[in-house]
């Protein structure tokens, strides 16, 4: 498998930058501190359970959220659309491999690590205030299949973004869009289980909400069957797949009229 | 047969007629009023493996465009290219095992990890064997000196390392054909030679097909044997480098500094009598070697005689005589055309002025 060298890439341009997984782990600690204070006063005035949440699930639900927000995000959609606009696509173009395959396996790298930096301490900050009482214990391996998936969601959105760049020339505003679609309806700042049914629905038919949603509620909700379990684990895989296919079948259309900028 | 068969090649983009000014950005906002360009119009050429040519022509002639086209990345508008037996575009992905490319700036290793560790990621894309990268590796160190470059991650190497780097890069996995787009912008003189003996090198041993754009004249002069000129996406030109001196260097020319006490001073300010001294050299030439067309003298400015002559006509020994049995010189500088004023000349002479 040729491409598991760019997990080894990755790793090596992480490890030039150590300052910046640290930084990024104890800005993810401080928030996590900040909710748990923020929904504790906000549980205080219920009588313990929010739309059927007890403070502890809704507590572990949004500090992992938190924690994956910053662990996906490697800016492939910025990595890519940089490329494309400096016009350094063609040094990818010339290379034998697949562009979408290469920056998959970078980004995954980064992931990998950031699992690591960032990760481990939420484990442990969550587990120090008695949060991990509420995992489903038995339910970790479709968790971690979930995350998967999720992550596959996810990659293939910020790239299908930055290869919008080839039309565009520009991605910002787009980037933003995406950014705070995903923050309020994927689960990221707010558990989509506080959102109306009707407006929980809708989400149901988006990608958004099975990226850090769903694999939350596997783990956090032992009320949800396993059936439905399986069916969500389905809804993922498609959502990866549909991406992938879409993902390529754009970035083909594009380089047919691609122009190169820059000489 | 041709390892690289090119014809009628076009590439036309659609640009968007913008007009001048925040007004008439705000306008184009809703313009539908589209130029066409033709970056390349009609191309044909074949190059036969082994062959190293130059593309020139002076900036945006086109030359870049056409070389993205051959390497697969930009696809022609019409027109083939078939390069070993591929169609760049359509066959990218195999297509590019046997081609390596250094497009002048453009990074080409990964900026922030060390050199060494692109290499051996560029090793691991092109399926290098390990003897043949090791062949290579060793090789990179006998024309240069690569100390404390390979180990550096990229971003901390001066630009002109870096273009090493990239050139070192490209043969790492023994291409049939390399595509040298500017590949010796800023190396220093010791480095740039090296790059050239190495590619003079490879072309020798792998006999390895060179198509290189530069407009350093060192590059084009000790590297290809043949001249593709292009403007404005036509080949003007297309032969062998001595064909391309003997069609734009028709003249040559002599200096001379003429000794002022030895003209006589019966006419009129010094200027006046140079110059007229000049027409009468001219004359004297002309008839002792019988000449048709004959030398043309000028007078220029920093006050040296230029006398110019075809060579068809005659040589160098003799006009040369003729000045010192004339008149009396004190100085001679013989100014030869180099190929920087022949590539100038190429291209003034293309355009419509």
């Amino acid at each position: 498998m040729r491409y598991l060298v760019f997990i080894k890439a990755g790793l090596l341009t992480v490890f030039m930058y150590r300052a910046s997984a640290i930084f990024m782990s104890l800005t993810n600690l401080l928030y996590i501190v900040i909710i748990f204070f923020l929904w504790r006063a906000i549980y205080d005035g219920s009588d313990g359970l929010i739309k059927g949440l007890s403070f502890d699930q809704a507590f572990v639900y949004l500090a992992l959220a938190s924690t994956f927000v910053a662990i996906y995000g490697t800016g492939t959609e910025w990595k890519v659309s940089n490329t494309i606009i400096s016009g350094d696509i063609i040094n990818e173009l010339i290379k034998p491999i697949d562009y979408q395959m290469m920056l998959f396996f970078y980004s995954l790298s980064q992931v990998v690590y950031l699992l690591f930096w960032v990760g481990t301490p939420v484990i442990l900050l969550v587990s120090f205030v008695g949060g991990l009482d509420v995992v489903v214990v038995e339910r970790l391996p479709l968790f971690l299949m979930s995350l998967c998936f999720a992550y596959g969601i996810s990659f293939h959105i910020d790239y299908l973004i930055g290869v919008t760049a080839f039309q565009t020339q520009s991605v910002w505003g787009f980037i933003a869009v995406k950014e705070s679609l995903i923050f309020v309806l994927s689960g990221a700042v707010v558990p989509l289980a506080f959102f109306p049914e009707s407006v929980q629905s809708i989400l149901a038919f988006t990608p958004f909400a099975y990226i850090y949603n769903t694999p939350l509620i596997l783990l956090t909700d032992a009320s949800v069957p396993f059936s439905r379990c399986l069916e969500y684990l389905a809804i993922q895989a498609a959502w990866v797949f549909g991406l992938i296919a879409v993902a390529r079948g754009y970035f083909h259309v594009s380089i047919q009229r691609l122009m190169i900028n820059g000489g | 047969m041709s390892l690289i068969k090119i014809d009628n090649l076009k590439k036309h983009y659609k640009v968007l007629n913008r007009r001048e000014g925040l007004g008439g950005a705000f306008k184009d906002l809703f313009s539908g009023n589209y130029r066409t360009v033709k970056a390349v119009d009609d191309i044909s050429l074949s190059i036969d493996s082994g062959e190293m040519v130059a593309f020139l022509g002076p900036n945006g002639a086109g030359k870049s465009t056409a070389i993205k086209m051959m390497v697969g990345a930009l696809k022609p508008t019409s027109g083939d290219i078939i390069v070993d037996g591929f169609e760049p575009f359509k066959d990218r992905k195999d297509y590019v095992q046997n081609i390596g490319v250094v497009l002048g700036q453009r990074p080409l290793l990964w900026w922030d990890i060390p050199v060494i560790e692109s290499f051996k990621i560029l090793k691991k894309i092109y399926r290098v064997n390990d003897a043949d990268y090791q062949r290579n590796i060793d090789l990179y160190h006998s024309i240069t000196n690569l100390d404390g470059i390979l180990n550096m991650p990229v971003r901390n190497l001066s630009l002109g390392q870096r273009s090493l780097c990239n050139i070192l890069a490209v043969f790492l996995h023994n291409p049939k054909v390399i595509f040298l787009d500017e590949p010796t912008i800023g190396l220093d003189v010791a480095i740039k030679l090296k790059m050239r003996e190495l590619i003079k090198a490879l072309n020798k041993t792998y006999n390895t097909t060179v198509i290189l754009t530069s407009h350093d004249v060192g590059d084009v002069e000790s590297l290809c044997d043949r001249i593709s000129l292009i403007d404005k996406g036509h080949i003007l030109f297309d032969d062998s480098i001595e064909n391309f001196h003997k069609y734009f260097n028709d003249k040559r020319t002599i200096r001379v500094k003429v000794d002022a006490d030895s003209i006589d001073s019966s006419s009129a300010g010094e200027q006046g009598l140079l110059s007229s001294y000049a027409k009468s050299l001219e004359s004297k030439i002309n008839q002792t070697l019988r000449l048709e067309n004959g030398v043309k003298t000028s007078l220029s400015p920093d006050g040296w005689l230029d006398v110019s002559f075809s060579e068809d006509e005659t040589d160098v020994m003799s006009v040369l005589n003729c000045i010192m049995a004339e008149a009396s010189v004190s100085d001679v500088k013989l100014n030869d055309t180099n190929m920087e004023e022949l590539m100038r000349r190429s291209y003034e002479s293309f355009s419509p002025s």
